[in-house]
């Protein structure tokens, strides 16, 4: 028995704690700003953060989901966040404006933006708009605008209403025959099951394809290798829960609301768009390359668009924007 | 009296003590039972508005998609009700803190601004201008500053119930009756003096005043605030529950939200009758 049992006992405790203090402190810290508000959009990140995958490959993950007047550009070029996830739209427009930032994966390879129709408007195709009422979202005008013009079809061919961000009560009390734009998995999905049946059109099939949900980091980040790495580690660890989630989206997307990351989540509404986004996560390219694999045709399109509705001047340097060095690392899952 | 019966004078006064006290105890009744009285019509309004709308949602004649059934946002409430007091209690934090911040430095701002009128004279034609700017111009730039959550939130719900307040104490402060002023003036009181012992008192009913509508103010920025800022509170559940169709969840945010509206402008409202000897003075208030 030691002489000094209390002292032995406080040094022991000393070194515990200062071990302890030097693994905590051994993972890096990664912040990352999300798409949505938390809902199976964002499966991949609160998934493979409640299961230890992060916490496995050595990463610190804090997530903000985002919301109305959540600017994840902003955020990741402030430094408020190291990884954002958005709208190519709102990536271009930024660079555009001179901010530096790195592409290095996208969620969608197919937009689920959309304009949602009554099926008893009969809108199959964008000429059958003529002589329709059409709502357009109060963000989305020159979206609307671009999407007509690139289908033959003017502003003053359809019966335009400014609607709200998430107002589908007009479409469904049959105010308006369509209502652009719409999340392919989302507004459809509460439209029928207020009892009115709706086709979906989406607008990655008529010229306006982008990949929604793409995770950037400021350019002069990313230039450090050892950043690179940290973001390859990222990937790795959120793809092995998307993996996961593409084997069973209705179940896993009912386990998301089960854990109750976001109070107004309906389980119905999160199991349809569960099983509708992975169709549009994958296509030919992630079946030979690997889910969220960036790609520049759907960006020199998107670049197009953007000028388009004037939020750029000029396409940019899209070789200098985008990057698939940190999938090819990662090499995620085929779907 | 020693011997053990009372004097005529006595006990003209114990009957006479008595008969006010039972006075006094006939008035508490009577007042606890006009205030019930008064509380009757409203509340015989607000159950026939219920049971209307009951009627009319059964029959259809309001449809669920954009106003669902009493029954139906009851039931909300009743499954429910650990999520609405999560959020109730994010937002009550918010809107009080915030209600309490702004008035506390209204207060002391008007209170420095009666003291100097030089500071009055430089400052004031700024506060009246950033009156004129929306709150919501201010709002993402509280959350850059800030971060989102909570420190932003508290600090626009402050700045929203702030200028109220501040106007109705410079108000107040002012009100003063002159003859105060001139017998302060003539016994050489301080400033602080003459805030403590006349100006606060008069400021009084002005201030409870702007504390009634900045009551309501509270919870209105800070549910507004939580749609920007925050993944907690009330807002976000109303906008969120709305993007996803929820709306007995919707609307049951919604009536919480009105309900705590109501409690803090009747805790002001009780705080001001228990001040009532300063309060009750301005009429026309």
């Amino acid at each position: 028995m030691s002489a000094y049992p209390f002292r032995n006992a406080l040094i022991l405790g000393a070194a515990l704690a200062a071990l302890h203090g030097a693994t905590a402190s051994a993972a890096t810290p990664v912040t990352v700003v999300l798409g949505y508000i938390p809902d199976v959009e964002s499966f991949g990140a609160y998934y493979a953060k409640a299961k230890g995958y992060f916490a496995e490959a050595g990463l610190d993950v804090t997530l903000i989901p985002a919301g109305t007047g959540i600017d994840q550009v902003q955020m990741v070029d402030s430094g408020q966040a190291t990884i954002g996830i958005g709208g190519p739209e709102q990536v271009l427009a930024a660079v555009d404006k001179g901010v530096k930032l790195k592409v290095f994966a996208s969620e969608f390879q197919t937009s689920p933006v959309s304009m949602t129709c009554r099926k008893d408007a009969n809108v199959a195709k964008p000429a059958d708009l003529k002589g329709k009422r059409l709502g357009v979202k109060q963000n989305a005008e020159l979206f609307a605008k671009l999407f007509l013009s690139k289908n033959g079809v003017s502003m003053s061919d359809v019966t335009p209403t400014t609607i709200g961000g998430s107002d589908i009560s007009l479409i469904i009390a049959g105010k308006i025959d369509c209502m652009i734009t719409t999340f392919a998995f989302n507004e459809p999905a509460l439209i029928e099951q207020a009892g009115v049946p709706v086709n979906v059109l989406r607008l990655g099939d008529y010229g306006l394809n982008a990949q929604t949900d793409s995770y950037f980091v400021k350019g002069d980040w990313y230039a450090d290798a050892a950043n690179q790495a940290t973001l390859v580690k990222y990937m790795k660890a959120e793809g092995k829960a998307w993996d996961e989630f593409f084997k069973d989206p209705a179940g896993l997307s009912k386990w998301f609301v089960d854990q109750a990351f976001n109070d107004g989540l309906n389980v119905e509404q999160q199991q349809f768009q569960g099983t509708t986004q992975v169709k549009y996560m994958a296509d030919a390219v992630t079946a030979d390359k690997g889910i969220f694999w960036v790609n520049p045709k759907t960006w020199v399109e998107t670049a197009q668009n953007t000028v388009a509705t004037g939020a750029a001047k000029a396409v940019p340097d899209l070789t200098a924007l985008l990057t698939d060095d940190i999938m090819e690392k990662a090499s995620l899952a085929k779907h | 009296m020693v011997d053990g019966t009372m004097s005529g004078d006595f006990a003209a006064d114990l009957v006479g003590e008595r008969s006010r006290r039972g006075r006094a105890w006939g008035d508490r009744g009577g007042r606890a039972l006009r205030a019930l009285l008064a509380l009757l019509p409203p509340a015989v309004l607000l159950i026939g508005i219920v049971a209307l709308w009951g009627v009319l949602s059964a029959y259809g004649l309001i449809p669920s998609y954009i106003l669902p059934s009493p029954a139906a946002i009851g039931h909300e409430v009743e499954t429910n009700w650990h999520v609405l007091l999560k959020h109730a209690s994010a937002t009550t934090l918010e809107a009080i803190s915030g209600f309490l911040i702004g008035n506390t430095v209204a207060v002391i701002v008007a209170a420095l601004f009666t003291m100097s009128p030089a500071l009055k004279d430089a400052f004031l034609p700024y506060a009246l201008m950033s009156r004129a700017v929306p709150i919501v111009v201010f709002t993402p730039l509280f959350v850059v500053l800030l971060g989102r959550g909570l420190p932003s939130i508290i600090a626009i719900v402050s700045f929203a119930v702030y200028f109220p307040t501040f106007l109705n104490m410079m108000r107040g402060l002012d009100a003063v009756d002159v003859d105060y002023r001139e017998l302060l003036h003539t016994l050489s009181a301080t400033p602080l003096q003459r805030l403590r012992l006349i100006e606060f008192p008069a400021a009084m009913p002005y201030l409870f005043a702007a504390l009634k509508v900045s009551a309501s103010g509270a919870f209105i920025s800070a549910l507004v605030t939580e749609w920007i800022g925050a993944n907690t509170g009330l807002g976000y559940l109303v906008v969120v529950s709305s993007q996803f169709f929820k709306l007995p969840t919707m609307w049951a945010a919604i009536f919480t939200s009105a309900l705590l509206t109501l409690a803090l402008l009747g805790v002001v409202t009780l705080c001001e009758r228990s001040l009532w000897r300063w309060t009750g003075l301005a009429k026309e208030l």
